[in-house]
């Protein structure tokens, strides 16, 4: 089985109308594809046909190989889980509740957890960093703990594919990077694919595998972000003026004065700061670490284009989606990070 | 295991209300007379408030489930008022004709005009996405049946209407051992299905979507969950008129006793607790001012409205 979710000149829209119409898309495991577009373009609908709730108006979509419209609710559950940004408004339900609810799929008549269900919400809370919070109602939750839960949820019901509405809404900057990593880490190590829309296109750059582009009725673009961010691309297709996107540094810099490249991001506060590929685990491997790069005019390896996401906590995952490259970075990737207070007092 | 002496609470009060509405009455008597009386008039009494308070309860719960709305319940959707029109419609016609209607005609014409105003509040909810606005339409079917009903009530001239207008009002009086025998195996059967159906509604207090994508077959839940609410309702007002805030109260009052909102824990939870409240309810209204007796509907009232406005009011206090 190559792809986990396929589409073949799929239509999508309410009441007979479509809203898209010949998306031909697909996923393999471990492969996060992002939906772009400007608001009412047709994503969520898109989302909606995908995960069986609307029924697809032509063409069809296939899901580990079969019609998804002719597999059963219990099949499709044990395959694919949805992450939605609307709001639970279950009253009452705890963390564990909400957790266990993934479960669904697998519990007998009555719904009651076995000691094997309970193990596997337990390890799903404990992934997402929700289990401490076990026992608090979920109403009660920030807006970035839902999410957790909600992810959480969705691992209960061991899913290959994961559909996500607008993830990015609702959360601030520090847990979109943390959503970021949790998503990176899920489709490395599970292999579990997503499809998710946002518009947060710094987010999209730094997750995504493949974006596809959602304009006037199709997908327009499908390809890399590298490929399809460009701030010409971008300003057409959210209808923006020509020129009045400027693109913003993908990543802000921190001086490291060990850095072999030092000085070299000038001009930028020292409190914005965060030179990621400074100590990138993957850097000391030239030509060999898979993120796209440059040379300078010294022959020193420029990373500024990397296209992988620099979160700290991400160059884990990044090692083990290389495998071959682990093995090379690892005495690179043990080094002590120091921290931005004492760098700032060199 | 605090949840299991929580359920032995329940149990304990239902025993000790019924045990006290058996015992005290307007008539003092001793001897064989008293036990006539309580065999024959109080226990009957005692047990159908018992059953109908839960299957109030537990019809409450259903639809507050259904809804997703914590005031949703039959008496505010107007449930209980469809019943109580096509209920009274049906006694007046049988007792022009000079026949007395049977428990099982009774309870299916309650269930026709139970389904009737439902499916009215559906249509209206198939209309707007905004709850709130089902439940002014569930109050707007409530207040025009309970008009018609007046109006029949009042016009119907027959000496057996004081019957009928008593139980227009709500009252558990004059229910027999025949009528709780029949409202039983229907109250029963309801609550077993409704267990039945404790996996998909935990997976429904998520959302529609999420239920969804879990599985559920929505359409058949939905109707399922329907028919049962209206089904429990019907038969409680078939016995003992509209019986108001039972069906909001009693749910919140146990998912704040036991904390949860899970419809396992919430379903048997709710049938001791509107039992139990039902006979205390009862038993007030009995004995306030005896030998006159109140209609259980506005005791019901008096401690069920406060529950109903602090809970609305705790709500708010909750991160949204």
């Amino acid at each position: 089985m190559e792809y986990i979710l396929r589409t073949e000149k799929l239509s999508a829209g309410y009441g007979g109308k479509p809203i898209l119409r010949d998306v031909t898309l697909s996923v393999r495991p471990g492969e996060i594809l992002t939906l772009l577009g400007a608001n009412g373009a047709g994503k969520s609908t898109l989302l909606k046909t995908l995960s069986g709730e609307l029924p697809p108006i032509s063409g069809a979509a296939f899901l580990c190989g079969k019609p998804l419209h002719t597999m059963r609710g219990g099949e499709i559950a044990r395959t694919l889980a949805i992450v939605l940004t609307n709001r639970v408004d279950g009253e009452l339900l705890t963390v564990e509740d909400v957790a266990a609810s993934g479960r669904y799929p697998y519990t007998g008549r009555l719904g009651v957890l076995s000691a094997h269900d309970k193990e596997i919400v337990a390890d799903a809370m404990r992934r997402l960093r929700v289990a401490e919070l076990r026992t608090r109602y979920f109403q009660q939750l920030s807006d970035g703990q839902r999410q957790r839960v909600l992810l959480a949820r969705a691992l209960c019901q061991e899913p290959k594919i994961l559909l996500m509405d607008e993830p990015t809404s609702f959360l601030d900057l520090r847990c979109q990077l943390d959503l970021l990593s949790l998503l990176r880490d899920m489709a490395s190590k599970r292999k579990i694919a997503v499809i998710l829309s946002t518009h947060e296109l710094d987010f999209a750059r730094r997750v995504s595998d493949t974006v596809a582009c959602v304009r006037g009725g199709v997908v327009e673009r499908t390809g890399t972000p590298n490929e399809i961010l460009t701030p010409d691309y971008i300003e057409r297709l959210y209808d923006i003026p020509p020129g009045r996107y400027d693109a913003a540094p993908r990543y802000s810099f921190t001086q490291n004065r060990q850095c072999e490249m030092f000085p070299c991001h000038t001009g930028v506060d020292a409190a914005d700061f965060n030179c990621l590929f400074c100590y990138c685990p993957l850097y000391a491997l030239g030509t060999r670490c898979g993120g796209n790069f440059s040379y300078t005019g010294k022959g020193v390896k420029n990373c500024k284009d990397c296209n992988f996401p620099h979160v700290r906590e991400h160059y884990k995952a990044v090692l083990d989606r290389f495998p071959e490259l682990a093995a090379l970075a690892k005495p690179e990737a043990q080094r002590e990070f120091v921290k931005p207070e004492a760098r700032h007092d060199v | 295991m605090r949840g299991v002496k929580r359920y032995l609470l329940l149990l304990a009060l239902n025993v000790i209300f019924i045990a006290w509405n058996v015992r005290t009455g307007s008539v003092a008597a001793d001897g064989a007379l008293f036990l006539e009386i309580a065999l024959r008039i109080r226990l009957p009494r005692a047990v159908a408030a018992c059953l109908l308070g839960g299957a109030l309860a537990l019809s409450g719960f259903l639809l507050q489930t259904f809804f997703a709305n914590p005031i949703a319940g039959p008496f505010t959707l107007g449930i209980s008022s469809g019943a109580k029109l096509t209920v009274a419609i049906a006694m007046i016609c049988a007792l022009e004709r000079g026949f007395v209607l049977s428990n099982a005609v009774m309870i299916l014409t309650a269930f026709a005009g139970s389904t009737l105003s439902m499916s009215f509040v559906l249509l209206a909810a198939g209309k707007t996405r905004r709850r709130s606005l089902l439940i002014v339409c569930g109050v707007m079917v409530g207040y025009l049946c309970a008009a018609v009903t007046d109006f029949l009530v009042t016009f119907a001239d027959d000496a057996n209407i004081v019957n009928l207008h008593h139980w227009s009002r709500g009252s558990f009086a004059g229910i027999g051992w025949n009528a709780v025998r029949s409202m039983a195996g229907v109250v029963i059967f309801c609550a077993a299905l409704s267990v039945l159906l404790s996996k998909p509604m935990g997976a429904y207090q998520l959302g529609e979507a999420y239920a969804r994508n879990m599985g559920v077959n929505l359409r058949r839940f939905r109707l399922a969950l329907i028919l049962l609410s209206s089904l429990l309702s019907a038969c409680v007002t078939a016995y003992a008129g509209p019986v108001s805030f039972v069906g909001v109260a009693v749910p919140h009052l146990m998912k704040r006793l036991f904390g949860t909102a899970r419809p396992l824990c919430m379903i048997p939870a709710c049938f001791l607790g509107g039992g139990a409240f039902c006979l205390l309810c009862d038993l007030i209204a009995r004995n306030a001012f005896a030998p006159a007796e109140l209609s259980v509907s506005s005791v019901t009232a008096v401690f069920g409205a406060p529950i109903v406005i602090s809970m609305m009011l705790s709500r708010k206090n909750e991160r949204g």
